[in-house]
This record gives C-alpha cells, structure tokens and sequence, in this order.
C-alpha cells in the first residue's frame, strides 16, 4: 500500500517538476531575447526580426504558465489587496502593453520577416513615427522586465536552487 | 476540454493585446516624435542585415544595463517576493504542491 501511495505521489510530481523545468528555461530564453533585442547592430536585422517574431509564442507561453496567477489577481483586482500584490500586477501589466507595442511596431517596421511572411515589399522609406514608438517600447520593455525579474528574484533563485541542485525540502 | 481551455485564453489574451495596439496606434498619432539627423537616419534605414561580431560589447553594455534595472527594482524599489531574507532559509512556494491521483485542483 505504502509503496504504491509513494509510486502514485512520484508519478504526479512528474508533470510540476516538467512544468517547472520549462517554465525556469522559458523564462530564461525569454530574459536572454530581450535583451539581444535591444541590440539590434550586433544581432544583424534578419535574427533581430525572427527573434522578435519568436518572443510572440514565448510570451503568450509565459502567460499560459501564469495563467493561474493572473486569473486570481484580475479577479481580486478591486479587493482589499496588499501594496505590493497591486504593484505587481500593475508592473505586469505595463510589461504586457510595453510588449504589445514593441511587437507591432516593429511588425510595422519590418523589413526583412514580414515581407518575406506576408509576400508585401517592405517600404523603401522608413517609418519614423512607428520606428520612435519602437525604441521607445522597447526600452520599456527593457527597463520593466528588469523590474519584473527583481519582484520574481526569490522564485528565480528557488527554482533555480530545486533544478540544479535539488535540495530535498528545499523549495516545495 | 484542456485545448478548449487554453485557447480561450489565448483569445482573451489577444484582445486584451488588441487593446493596447488600439492605444499604441492612438499614442503613435498623437506624439511628438523627435527629429532625427540625417546621419542617424541613414543608420537607422540601413541597419546590417548580418550579425556584426564587432557588436559585442554593445550586447554586454545591455546587459549590465538591464542588471542596473534588477538592482534598482531589488534595492531602490524594495520589490521582494518575500520579506523574509534567503539567510532564514524561509522555504519559497514553487506550486509543486503534490496532489493526490483525483484530487481536483
């Protein structure tokens, strides 16, 4: 009985243990694409765009993975709520916008990925207006994901301590 | 069931990122954008289409730069997870809660 209960408890630790490896290397892929974005001189346009482009299915990953936190603090939203739980979500928030607006104007902008997605010529003459609000974003982006990893900084280390150097009863 | 539920949200998220394409565009009319020289435009509009090894630095000067961010948010902003230091070994929940075969969530 004893054994098939710890059997039964391994094998449902499993999917939290996958969840969690994916999740911690997610996340550093996608630290690791934000900051190579910022440097688009030394990424070349073409990985610049592509790279830009793949942050889209990173993220909504990212999200997906949260999920659960998100749907519980957008229902709490309007509830008697500690001062930090309120920074957070606003912080998050902002990263989402900052994001959305550094994804499409640079699919605005595009001018290697997106013609070659779409069968469009890119613009020979550059959009100012949308390539301002690109950089803009951009360094938005930069400076709140920092923000965000600094809230996150205990998970980080946690998980980080539960992958690589799996301390019984350490982090649960 | 489980697909059905994750592209619900992934509408969900879409609007909520239509949203804000809608204010970014609004933004976009709306503001004052800087002039450029004419030497950063022709930079701009003709960025290398290859990596530039020679770029490197810039990459490592980003990346002390978003660190100078983590820090200002870990330091400046006093943003923890938990007030608890790491030195009191206060355990930190990474929602590996094990759950019993059947067991709702």
């Amino acid at each position: 009985m004893g054994t098939t209960s710890a059997a039964a408890t391994c094998d449902s630790a499993k999917p939290a243990q996958w969840r969690l490896k994916t999740t911690f290397w997610l996340d550093l892929a996608l630290l690791v694409s934000v900051i190579v974005l910022q440097t688009a001189g030394f990424t070349g346009l073409v990985l610049h765009e592509w790279l830009g482009l793949a942050m889209v299915v990173m993220v909504v990953a990212h999200l997906l993975f949260s999920w659960s936190w998100i749907a519980s603090l957008s229902r709490r939203m309007f509830a008697v709520q500690s001062a930090r739980s309120r920074i957070n979500y606003l912080l998050n928030l902002s990263l989402f916008a900052a994001v959305t607006a550094v994804i499409f104007s640079g699919i605005l902008i595009s001018q290697k990925a997106m013609p070659l997605l779409t069968g469009v010529k890119a613009a020979p003459d550059m959009d100012w207006r949308w390539d301002f609000v690109h950089n803009l974003s951009s360094d938005f982006v930069l400076m709140l994901s920092g923000f965000h990893l600094a809230m996150n900084w205990d998970w980080v280390l946690a998980a980080g301590e539960k992958l690589f150097r799996r301390v019984p009863g350490g982090a649960l | 069931m489980k697909v059905l539920r994750v592209f619900s949200r992934i509408i969900l998220l879409s609007l909520a990122a239509a949203a804000f394409v809608g204010l970014t565009g609004l933004y976009a009319r709306s503001a004052r954008i800087p002039l450029l020289l004419p030497v950063e435009q022709a930079e701009r509009q003709h960025r290398p289409s290859e990596p530039e090894v020679s770029q490197f630095p810039e990459f490592i000067g980003m990346f002390f730069f978003f660190l100078f961010w983590v820090g200002i948010g870990r330091v400046g902003l006093r943003l923890r997870l938990s007030p608890v230091p790491r030195s009191e070994k206060q355990p930190i929940s990474l929602n590996l809660q094990r759950r019993r075969p059947g067991q709702a969530s």
